[in-house]
């Protein structure tokens, strides 16, 4: 363990060293010569112009890269790296025992970005997380999609489209929050233990199209986006699905700071075809909804208190024709301590699975600190409590790490 | 030869060009003061207002504060436009901006800060943003604040070994290195020390790194704000206490310093013009 902690170091140190001597930021900021905190609170949490830019599909607000002039690049490529390592300890509260006790270099996620414009409405973006881990190495295409922006030629952004793989906009998206971790309902998996397939995570990036925009002729701040999708991980699954979602929010300001308020509803059908359960296909309907809020407290606009409460419903994850229904969400907080330097965050979840009365809580707190514009120190302690009475498992997982967060 | 050719004739064109953009005549086929009190209309006013809360008020807040959404996120606050103090002009020291001085900005962004530029936003939206912001602050409806005296930019001295050694001199002369450290790297003894007019703690540029160059990187953009100086800032205007030619060479050396730190007296002159290939 000595040994991984010294090589990490000596990591960290000559990267250090080769971002303060290159002064690169990624991607967008290289690309358009600002800060990343133009986008950001702290990577990766979009501020409110960060937000506008996605919605905008990759480009500045209010413009449009058929406007672009000869010397403006068009094209854009990032690398985020986040070498960590954590302390991993799991107690069974029943049988008042330590068990699974890891002291890891949990690995290093490469993350690869990119987007470009390729004419006067059309762009791209894409990610591809690359994750050294444990002596392996995998790839996976996390998002790939086309964007054609501006339909209504207005220079506001108020109908755009994409098309390819994305994270529906419903609810809160991993870089609309600071923590890591996505929300429980989100990544409930109801096979989790029976099959070698997932049945479905909201969570992830699904194949799809979807109209999306922010109708400034109505209200400034409202967004809204309905898409179909081919269900979540269609890419790795052996089942085929089909799903509509649509999401709507409304930001005011009191006194410049953003309150926002919305919704997000999605139901679709998957048709299982995993021979590994069964001999006989069978079809499951998922249906997510939930209600979401984020307030920036109106006087210093440092506190960023945030929260979902979202129902989710299987109808059959198994031959057996069980259903399973989750109630859960969260409630976070982050913290502007000093500005460009230095986060706290902090998050609860919690989940209720009701047929088999799985319940998780979950607690994750931790911090940013930008030692440089593009090297951000990380710590974060995550406790999560599951129990499934009457004799199931009743266990605590608490995980606790640092690493460090790397852009180019 | 060629190099030197070329160049002279690129310095021509760029002066003339700017001269006429100054003018408004190249881009916008007014003049820029007749622009800055010349009436506008209700349709442009809304339009500006609209990509103004689109694009520019999450920082600058939509009653032109500079208080934000993001503000609290930022070290330093965005532009409070309700003053009508701007750096990036090409008017006299404390004076308000040209039109296409506010055109320019909106436009070319200030490098390496948290404002962008917004080259893709069309034309005429950035045009109604200039004339939504001087809403903001009265000066721009003060007719006492009219005339502008908007700079000339003369006779353009081309970078030479002698004009560098000159501008080193003044930059000497003129205390430059006070702020701006003996070799131009932000790190004078006054460094750390100032404010600008807004409560925000500044650091001297750092004249050997590109970045740092906020509104342009040429020796004319150099030049312009030695003529103007950056208006809420320590940064002083030197129009009055500098001729255009001692302008000029001051501009030139500043200008030399960007790529290399080996040039301290003159001697690693040629090698820089031949790095900015105007040898």
């Amino acid at each position: 363990m000595k040994k991984l902690a010294v090589a990490f170091l000596l990591v960290v140190v000559f990267l250090s060293c080769l971002v303060s001597e290159s002064h690169a930021i990624p991607l967008f900021a290289r690309k358009y010569n600002t800060t990343c905190f133009t986008c950001h609170t702290t990577e990766p949490l979009l501020n409110e112009f960060g937000r506008r830019f996605q919605a905008n599909g990759f480009q500045l607000p209010g413009t449009s890269e058929k406007f672009a002039q000869a010397d403006q690049p068009t094209a854009a490529l990032g690398i985020l790296a986040t070498p960590m390592v954590l302390h991993t300890q799991t107690h069974d509260n029943i049988l008042d025992t330590t068990f699974g006790i890891q002291n890891t270099f949990s690995g290093i996620e490469v993350g690869l970005f990119s987007s470009a414009s390729l004419g006067s409405h059309f762009s791209y973006f894409a990610a591809v997380p690359i994750i050294i881990a444990n002596g392996s190495t995998s790839i996976e295409v996390e998002a790939a999609h086309l964007i054609y922006s501006d339909v209504l030629n207005d220079g506001t952004g108020s109908l755009n489209f994409r098309l390819g793989k994305f994270r529906i906009f419903s609810g809160f998206l991993k870089n609309v929050l600071l923590t890591g971790a996505d929300p429980l309902v989100d990544t409930y998996d109801p096979l989790a233990g029976k099959t070698a397939n997932d049945l479905f995570a909201a969570a992830d990036p699904t194949f799809g199209v979807s109209a999306y925009g922010t109708l400034y002729a109505i209200s400034e701040g409202l967004r809204w986006e309905v898409g179909a999708t081919g269900g979540t991980k269609s890419d790795i699954d052996l089942n085929t699905a089909r799903a509509v979602f649509g999401s709507l929010d409304q930001t005011v300001y009191i006194n410049n700071a953003p309150m926002r308020f919305g919704g997000f509803y999605y139901t679709g059908v998957q048709d299982i075809t995993d021979t590994s359960m069964s001999a006989t296909p069978w079809s499951n309907r998922v249906t997510r909804a939930g209600v979401d809020a984020e307030i920036y407290d109106p006087w210093t606009k440092r506190f960023d208190l945030f929260g979902e409460y979202s129902i989710g419903k299987d109808d059959k994850v198994d031959t057996a024709g069980g259903a399973y229904t989750m109630v859960g969400g969260f409630a976070g907080l982050n913290v502007i301590i000093v500005p460009e330097k230095f986060y706290l965050y902090g998050r609860y979840d919690w989940m209720n699975q009701k047929e088999v009365s799985d319940n998780q809580h979950q607690i994750d707190v931790g911090f940013h600190y930008h030692l440089l514009p593009n090297v951000v120190l990380t710590g974060v302690y995550t406790t999560l409590m599951e129990t499934q009475p009457p004799a199931g498992v009743d266990k605590t997982t608490t995980t606790f790490g640092a690493g460090i967060l790397f852009g180019f | 030869m060629y190099l030197q050719s070329l160049t002279v004739v690129a310095a021509l064109g760029l002066v003339g060009f700017t001269i006429a953009s100054s003018n408004g005549a190249a881009t916008l086929g007014t003049d820029p003061v007749a622009m800055t009190s010349a009436p506008t209309s209700n349709a442009t006013l809304e339009r500006g207002k609209l990509m103004f809360n689109i694009s520019c008020s999450p920082c600058h807040g939509a009653d032109g504060s500079g208080n934000g959404p993001i503000e609290v996120n930022l070290r330093n606050s965005p532009r409070d436009l309700r003053r009508g103090i701007y750096l990036n002009r090409s008017t006299a020291s404390g004076q308000l901006p040209t039109d296409y001085d506010l055109y320019r900005t909106i436009t070319s962004g200030i490098h390496n800060t948290a404002m962008p530029p917004f080259k893709a936003m069309a034309p005429g939206d950035r045009w109604s943003i200039v004339q939504y912001i001087k809403m903001f602050s009265s000066r721009f409806a003060d007719s006492t604040e009219y005339p502008l005296d908007v700079l000339n930019v003369g006779a353009e001295v081309l970078p030479s070994p002698q004009s560098l050694a000159k501008g080193r001199t003044l930059y000497l002369q003129m205390q430059c290195a006070n702020c701006h450290g003996i070799r131009g790297q932000g790190d004078g003894p006054a460094a750390g020390t100032h404010v600008d007019d807004f409560g925000n703690q500044i650091m001297p540029t750092d004249l050997t790194n590109l970045s740092n160059f906020k509104f342009g990187r040429s020796a004319l953009d150099i030049f312009r704000i030695f003529s103007t100086g950056l208006n809420g800032t320590p940064m002083p205007s030197y129009a009055q206490t500098l001729s255009e030619t001692d302008r000029w060479h001051l501009a030139n050396y500043v200008w030399s310093l960007q790529n290399t730190d080996q040039y301290m007296d003159g001697a690693g002159a040629d090698s820089i013009l031949m790095a900015h290939g105007s040898k």
